[in-house]
């Protein structure tokens, strides 16, 4: 199971207690998504501390939208990776480590454990979005997404078969329709 | 550096061409897939920013490209659907990127722009994506196309509003002067309230228990061919399940579609279009006989800020309709100026066409174009 994307920019900017940093830390040796992850977020920490000041012409809108997918994509790329990767187990330490490691687990479990909270459940069938940065289509581990990444006057309409997003492209000013279908 | 050297250097440089792999060339993971006899053809496609990536052991393909077309055809284009397919999601999902509002003279070029992102297990040969034509409109309203996703009638409900929205604004050129014309044209760039929607399809197996029947509130457009009966739809909370229409075709031609809009009120009073039901009967509907429309699919919506919508009331208009002998009805203008209904339904595709002339190079530009088609 993998962290949430919290814990990662948590650990990435050294700020998570000893014990959970320490459990972290043992989980991204094996897993290299996470890794990548920690990686991108130092990555974003250091870009962030290198700018003196903003640059002076910021467009928040597009920003805050291309930041929503980023994270959307994280999030489906971690689902994506976690139902195809095959499951390698070092069973030799692990043995070794087992005890030491249920009593650990016990104490902790005891320490922090609450009751688990219950989830809705996720749409089974194929499901399609509209966001800020397009319309998305999610089906079976795969996420396609039509993208409208410089538009204006964005129109969103969904209908049983699907969402139809309007707008005009800003490259070309042509009011362009796209239409994404869950059959 | 020395002959040898050279070589050394030239034959590394070749090896390392020869293995770069095929993920990191995204121009090979689309292909644009035209009927030989099609009017429209490819003449250039540029790549801009594609790029493609692994992520773990799932392939990200994110791809920026703008297709340049010529039409091939002896009448002027103007409007094209391209189906955009992939690989992964077969069969089942696909989406289409549609232009509509085109006036490409015969020979002429015109661009059309996919950006897409296609994040899938595994990294599989040959194309990931494919682009296939669905359909092309002509100005006599005649059709090229498989039509798979019935592009013709979205294509021509989208040039009939324009001819009527053209028509229209010209007439407030003439009548009531550039000054009105630019007031309308502000009217039209100013922010309307949106919203972020989901769609599943299926049937809802359990809904929360806070779950209630709402009935929409009818909505007669007056000289609508169809009368709206009754409405109504399961909603909890932001979400809205298996929604359910009534009609009667009140007109003497059969019909074999219509599209019932949905006007969404929160409890703050505030009014969104956020849908249609589209409906097609099993056989075309009689004059004078009634059909149900129902969908099995939960629709949520949220504010721009990501904000669940509370919906409170919901409003059905029916706002297209198609005949069995193929011609459509859209709601006429004169309708449309009612302030009522200006409140409610958005603009059409080609007022924001026309919007966005005004935006970008002013009335005078504006004006042009109303004269010119």
């Amino acid at each position: 199971m993998h962290p949430q994307q919290t814990e990662l920019a948590l650990y990435a900017g050294g700020e998570l207690a000893w014990w959970r940093r320490r459990r972290l830390s043992r989980h991204l040796r094996r897993c290299e998504s996470c890794r990548a992850q920690v990686e991108s977020f130092r990555g974003w920490r250091a870009w962030l501390r290198q700018q003196d000041e903003l640059p002076a012409e910021v467009n928040w809108s597009r920003l805050a939208a291309e930041m929503r997918a980023n994270i959307r994509l994280g999030l489906a790329a971690g689902e994506c990776v976690a139902s195809a990767r095959p499951a390698s187990v070092r069973w030799r330490p692990a043995a070794l480590a087992l005890p030491v490691l249920l009593l650990l687990l016990a104490g902790w479990v005891l320490q922090i454990w609450h009751p688990p909270v219950r989830r809705p459940a996720a749409p089974r069938g194929p499901v399609v979005a509209a966001t800020a940065a397009g319309v998305e289509l999610r089906q079976g581990g795969v996420v396609l997404t039509l993208l409208h990444p410089h538009a204006s006057d964005v129109g969103r309409f969904a209908s049983g078969e699907g969402v139809r997003v309007r707008y005009v492209d800003a490259e070309t000013g042509m009011v362009t329709i796209s239409h994404v279908y869950a059959e | 550096m020395s002959t040898r050297s050279k070589l050394a250097l030239f034959a590394l440089l070749a090896i390392r061409a020869w293995a770069q792999p095929e993920a990191q060339r995204p121009g090979s993971s689309l292909k644009v897939n035209f009927p030989k006899d099609a009017p429209v053809a490819l003449v250039a496609a540029d790549w801009g920013e594609s790029q493609q990536s692994a992520r773990g052991s799932a392939l990200l393909l994110d791809l920026r490209t703008a297709l340049t077309l010529r039409n091939l055809a002896p009448r002027a284009i103007r409007g094209v659907t391209l189906l955009v397919v992939a690989q992964a999601m077969t069969p089942g999902g696909k989406a289409s990127v549609s232009v509509p509002g085109l006036d490409v003279k015969p020979g002429e070029t015109f661009p059309v722009r996919i950006d897409l992102r296609l994040l899938r297990p595994g990294a599989p040969a040959g194309p990931l994506v494919e682009v296939e034509l669905d359909g092309v409109l002509f100005e006599d309203l005649s059709f090229y196309g498989p039509n798979r996703l019935n592009s013709r009638r979205l294509m021509t409900v989208w040039e009939l509003e324009a001819r009527r929205d053209r028509q229209y604004y010209r007439q407030v050129l003439e009548t009531a002067g550039a000054e009105t014309l630019r007031r309308q044209m502000l009217e039209i760039l100013a922010e309307r309230p949106r919203l972020d929607v989901q769609v599943s399809r299926g049937r809802v197996t359990a809904v929360a228990p806070s779950g209630r029947s709402v009935e929409f509130a009818c909505l007669q457009l007056p000289g609508a061919p169809l009368e709206l009966v009754r409405g109504e739809a399961v909603v909890s909370g932001s979400q809205a399940h298996t929604p359910r229409v009534e009609v009667r075709n009140r007109s003497a031609r059969p019909v074999r579609y219509f599209e019932v809009a949905w006007l969404l009120r929160d409890r703050f009073g505030r009014e969104y279009l956020a849908g249609a039901i589209p409906a097609t009967p099993d056989s075309p509907l009689p004059p004078g006989a009634g059909s149900t429309a129902s969908q099995e699919a939960s629709l949520r919506f949220s504010s721009a800020s990501g904000q669940p919508l509370a919906l409170e009331s919901i409003n059905g208009v029916l706002t297209q309709v198609e005949f069995a002998d193929g011609e459509i009805w859209i709601p006429d203008r004169s309708v449309l100026e009612d302030p009522r209904w200006r409140r409610l339904l958005p603009p059409s595709a080609e007022e924001q066409r026309l919007a966005e002339i005004y935006r970008r190079q002013g009335l005078a530009a504006l004006i042009e174009e109303l004269k010119r088609r």
